[in-house]
Order: C-alpha cells, then sequence, then structure tokens
C-alpha cells in the first residue's frame, strides 16, 4: 500500500528476521545438499568431491530400485484410493442432510493424529498373533490368507501402504466437500430438473468443477508419498530389507545409520526433483482438461 | 402421505427410491465410518486388557478391565518429561512462528503487495524435508544446538515458516480492510503502531488457524526429534511412545497403552476445538 511504503526501513523489522532464518535454513541447506549429494561424506572428515558417482551408483542398486519402484507403486495406489473414495464419501456426505457434521468430524479423526500414533495402532491391527486382521480372515473360512503380514515380504509393503492412505482419506474429503458445497446450487438443481441423475450429477459436474481442488490432493498425496517415512519406519523399519521402505526411510537409513550422508543427500535430492517434477507434471495435466 | 396432491402421487416411485437412495447413503457412511474408527477404538481397548486377554479372542472386550498397563506406561514414556517437553516446543514454535510470519505477512498483504519475497517464502510449501534435514542437522551439530531445546524450536519454527506466510499473508489481504490502515496512517501512526494496534489484534482468526496447523505438526513430529534429540530429558511424547516398541517387546498392552496416552490430548483437542483444527489442517488447500 503506497501510503506505507515510504517506511523504507519497514522491510528489515517486518520481513528481515524471516528472510535470514528462512534463506539460511531452508535454501541454502538445499544447495548444501545438492554439494553434498556430489561427495562421499561419513559427516566426520572433510567431504570428498565425487562428481554423479552416488547417482550413478544409486540408479544401478537393486535396493534403491525397489524403493523407487515402492515409492511409485504406493503413490499410484494412493491417488487411486484416496482421490476416488475422497470423491465418493465427499459427495455422499455433500448429498446428506442429516448426519452431515457429524460424519465430517469422525471421517477426519485419523488426519489429527500423529502418523507415529496411525502406524503403531497399525503394528498391533496387523499383529499376526493377536491382531483382528488374521482372526476375520479365519472367521470367514479363509484361512490360507492369514500371513504375518508385517514380516511376509511378498505382502509387507501393503501392510505398510494401507495405514499410510487409511489415515488421509478423511483429509481430501473434506477438502472435497468444501469444494463440493462452493458449487452453486444452482447449477446442481437445474440439471435435476432436466432430469440428470445423481450419477450423472456427480460426473458430469460435480467432479469437472473440482478439477482444481483435485489437482490440489493429487499434489498433497505426491509430495506425501516423496516424504513418506514415519509408517514404514515404525512398522518395519522399511524390512526385510527394503521391501517396505519409501524413498525417505531409505534416505534416513543411508544417513542416519550407515553414516553415508554422501549417498544420503542423492536420495534427498530424487526426493526433492521428483516432487517437484510430479507436481509441476499434474498441473499441466489438469490445466489440460479444466475449462 | 395423507394430503399428497394428485400431480405428486405420480411420483410416488421416484419418493420411494429417493427413500432407498437415502437409506443406502447412510448405511455406506455408517460402514464406513465404523471401518474408519475401528483400530482406534480395537487399541483403546487393548490397552485395556491384559497379555493373557490380549492373546485370547481379539473381538473381546476387556473381561475384567485391567488398568495396570497405563502405570507402567506411564513410567516408560517418561510421561511428566515428555508431555512438558512437547507442550514447551509446541507452544515456543506457535508463539515465535506466528509473530514472525504474521510480520512478514502484513508486510507482504499490505506494505509491499505483490512482491517477489512472497513467491520466495511459498516456494518452501513445496519442499519436501528430507531436502533439508541432513544440512540442518550438520548445521545444528556445528552450533552445538543438537541436543538442546533451542536447536529442535528453531527447526520447528524454519519448517514451519512457508506455510504460515501463506495462510496469513491471505487473511490479511482480505480480512483487514485498507481504509482502516490509511487512516490509522493519517492519524500520524507508523508501520508498527499500525501492526501491533490494528494487523495483529484483527488477525486473530488467521492466526488460530495458522497456529492450530503449527502446534499439530509439532506435537505430531517425529523425524527431526527422531534425529536431534537422543538425549532422553528433551524426548517428545511422540518419541517416545514409539520407544515403547523395542525391537523385542511383546508387551502388546503396554504399547496400545502408549498410543492412548499419546492420541488422547490431541482428540480431546478435535473435540473441543474441531472447527478450528479442520480449518487449521485442511488451510493449504482451501481458501478463505
Amino acid at each position: 500500500m503506497h501510503i506505507l511504503r515510504k517506511y523504507k526501513w519497514a522491510i528489515l523489522v517486518f520481513v528481515g528476521p524471516t528472510l535470514v532464518l528462512y534463506t539460511y535454513f531452508v535454501m541454502v541447506s538445499i544447495f548444501s545438499t545438492l554439494y553434498y549429494s556430489l561427495t562421499t561424506w561419513d559427516a566426520i572428515s572433510k567431504p570428498i568431491f565425487v562428481g554423479f558417482r552416488n547417482y550413478v551408483e544409486a540408479f544401478s542398486n537393486p535396493d534403491f530400485a525397489i524403493v523407487l519402484r515402492n515409492t511409485f507403486v504406493g503413490l499410484a495406489l494412493s491417488l487411486l484410493f484416496q482421490v476416488s473414495f475422497g470423491l465418493i464419501f465427499a459427495y455422499l456426505i455433500y448429498r446428506t442432510l442429516r448426519g452431515f457434521r457429524l460424519y465430517r468430524a469422525l471421517v477426519f479423526l485419523p488426519v489429527v493424529l500423529s502418523q507415529a500414533a496411525v502406524a503403531m495402532m497399525f503394528t498391533l491391527v496387523f499383529n499376526s498373533d493377536v491382531g483382528p486382521i488374521n482372526e476375520i480372515l479365519r472367521l470367514i473360512g479363509l484361512e490360507p490368507l492369514t500371513r504375518n503380514w508385517l514380516s511376509d515380504k511378498e505382502v509387507v509393503f501393503y501392510t505398510v501402504l494401507t495405514p499410510m492412505i487409511y489415515q488421509y482419506i478423511g483429509l481430501y474429503v473434506v477438502i472435497l466437500l468444501a469444494g463440493m458445497q462452493s458449487i452453486s446450487e444452482e447449477i446442481i438443481e437445474s440439471a435435476r430438473i432436466d432430469g440428470a441423475g445423481s450419477f450423472r450429477v456427480f460426473f458430469n459436474i460435480v467432479i469437472p468443477m473440482q478439477l482444481d481442488i483435485i489437482f490440489i490432493c493429487i499434489v498433497m498425496i505426491t509430495t506425501g508419498m516423496f516424504k513418506a517415512f514415519e509408517h514404514s519406519y515404525i512398522m518395519t523399519w522399511g524390512g526385510p530389507g527394503v521391501r517396505s521402505a519409501f524413498l525417505g526411510v531409505y534416505m534416513y537409513f543411508k544417513a542416519f545409520v550407515h553414516a553415508q550422508y554422501g549417498r544420503a543427500s542423492t536420495i534427498a535430492m530424487v526426493i526433492l526433483v521428483a516432487a517437484l517434477i510430479i507436481t509441476m507434471l499434474f498441473r499441466k495435466i489438469v490445466q489440460r482438461f479444466s475449462y | 402421505m395423507r394430503h399428497t396432491t394428485p400431480d405428486l402421487l405420480q411420483d410416488r416411485s421416484s419418493i420411494v427410491k429417493q427413500r432407498i437412495g437415502v437409506f443406502f447413503r447412510q448405511l455406506t457412511l455408517a460402514i464406513w465410518c465404523f471401518t474408519t474408527l475401528y483400530p482406534v477404538v480395537w487399541v483403546v481397548l487393548n490397552a485395556f486388557r491384559d497379555n493373557k486377554q490380549i492373546y485370547g479372542n481379539p473381538f473381546a472386550f476387556p473381561n475384567p478391565a485391567i488398568f495396570r498397563n497405563f502405570p507402567k506406561a506411564f513410567s516408560g514414556v517418561h510421561l511428566l518429561t515428555t508431555l512438558t517437553n512437547s507442550i514447551i516446543y509446541g507452544v515456543v514454535t506457535v508463539i515465535v512462528t506466528m509473530l514472525l510470519a504474521a510480520m512478514a505477512a502484513f508486510y507482504l498483504s499490505k506494505i509491499a503487495r505483490g512482491s517477489s519475497l512472497y513467491v520466495y517464502f511459498i516456494i518452501g510449501i513445496m519442499i519436501p524435508i528430507q531436502a533439508i534435514l541432513i544440512p540442518l542437522f550438520i548445521n545444528m551439530r556445528n552450533m552445538h544446538l543438537l541436543n538442546t531445546r533451542l536447536g529442535i524450536i528453531i527447526v520447528y519454527v524454519v519448517i514451519n515458516l512457508s506455510m504460515s506466510i501463506f495462510i496469513l499473508t491471505g487473511f490479511m489481504k482480505n480480512g483487514i480492510p485498507n481504509d482502516l490502515i490509511e487512516a490509522a496512517v493519517i492519524d500520524g501512526c507508523g508501520p508498527l503502531e499500525v501492526f501491533f494496534r490494528i494487523v495483529l489484534p484483527m488477525s486473530q482468526a488467521g492466526i488460530a488457524t495458522a497456529g492450530t496447523l503449527v502446534f499439530l505438526g509439532v506435537w505430531n513430529e517425529f523425524l527431526f526429534a527422531l534425529t536431534m534429540l537422543a538425549a532422553p530429558g528433551l524426548r517428545t511424547l511422540n518419541l517416545s511412545v514409539y520407544m515403547l516398541r523395542g525391537p523385542y517387546s511383546t508387551d502388546q498392552g503396554l504399547m496400545a497403552a502408549g498410543v492412548v496416552i499419546l492420541i488422547t490430548p490431541v482428540i480431546l483437542m478435535y473435540i473441543v476445538f474441531q472447527e478450528q483444527v479442520v480449518k487449521g489442517l485442511t488451510a493449504g488447500a482451501i481458501k478463505g
């Protein structure tokens, strides 16, 4: 506002401290990570510059391939379930007058819990001796499907992914619900008068008008998956091997367990770049289809 | 249906259809809410069962209800210390972050609108914390701030700045009329007076939203606590409950009680400040 512009010192007082903290601890740190990613370093002696060797090594490492695949399969399944369930349940709640607030409050509950708490909960739920999952399978006669959910390398990835998807469906329901409430009643009413049923309204009006909000959800799910840590770390330590590890967990082990800070920084850069690229890619796709 | 007009009688089948629709909607939502809450309820029930009961029927109610898991968990997580730590980190982080972010947001929304600094600050929202984890850790180590309250609070402040500035700038842009500020300036107020006398008091709702988000974020934070707080006396509640899950621990009741201790304060907060909490946690995605 021009009237306050004359106070040139205002930028120093109001933005100065934040600018210094943010620049030093966030922005400079990213460049430090980039530099470390080009070195071999144990965080004690001096970093040795090795160029892109860490990157070459990472992409030829079978463990990294598994972790990368976990991350992308996890992302695909999260997008599939969280967006579709988010849309369906948001629409169901949106069309419901009685219990609207109660349903919204209940489905959002897991979102406020810490990821560590949810991971602990599911460690107990999936426990093969005392958890209800195996017991339910036995009760409905599917005994052969019972597993050691937390250690069987065929299923452990899905075991860890389950709470990751479960915990945040409610978040996307509430976000999409808020979007639906902003659609004007008139549009939906006139469509109904023209004879459109709930399904038609859902697919032809609600979804097209929600594309920008769906895009926000996609970005949140994507960045969430690339920094995923707690569920996998707490439930299985990413194991057996790296069977249930995600990039965030893999990076943590490289740095803080194996003291390979250079290689860990390489993984961190992969996380950063992948998150940024996928975010921008989805933005392009959504822009093409929205009107 | 006694007073239906002939006109509406024709639509009887569609009314029946609508009723069936309502029934199935309610049923689906009820089943889904049950599924969502079941793991939480099941763990809470387990906290009141001893190992003998836990290894029996997993669906049974605690019979009799056992309470000894809780004293064990209280001492296991050093409740007094870790709860105090979590509250200190949360409250101090919220105060510092809100002050810094509100000042920056005031500048970006009222003094230099459209400043490219805004974009610079907002980029931080897209950056995964792993991208800065190692340099932050090294920095803190070199400054001798590892294993200190100050160190972890600095980290929590800087990782929450971007989102708080984003929320507060948006809030101030629309929530505080420019006329009011202009009038104050004409009356002789400088930027500092305008900020502390007008902007800050009028931003309460925005600060409550951002503050809730930041507090819950700190309360639930795990990765930095895990890497930066090795000293038992400095750990957060979140971290120490995780530590109940020792590699060889088979005390399921103890773990369940730990989870209950950890989630009770957040659930209470959610029940009391529901609108505020929902608003805070969805603030990045929903405008207004």
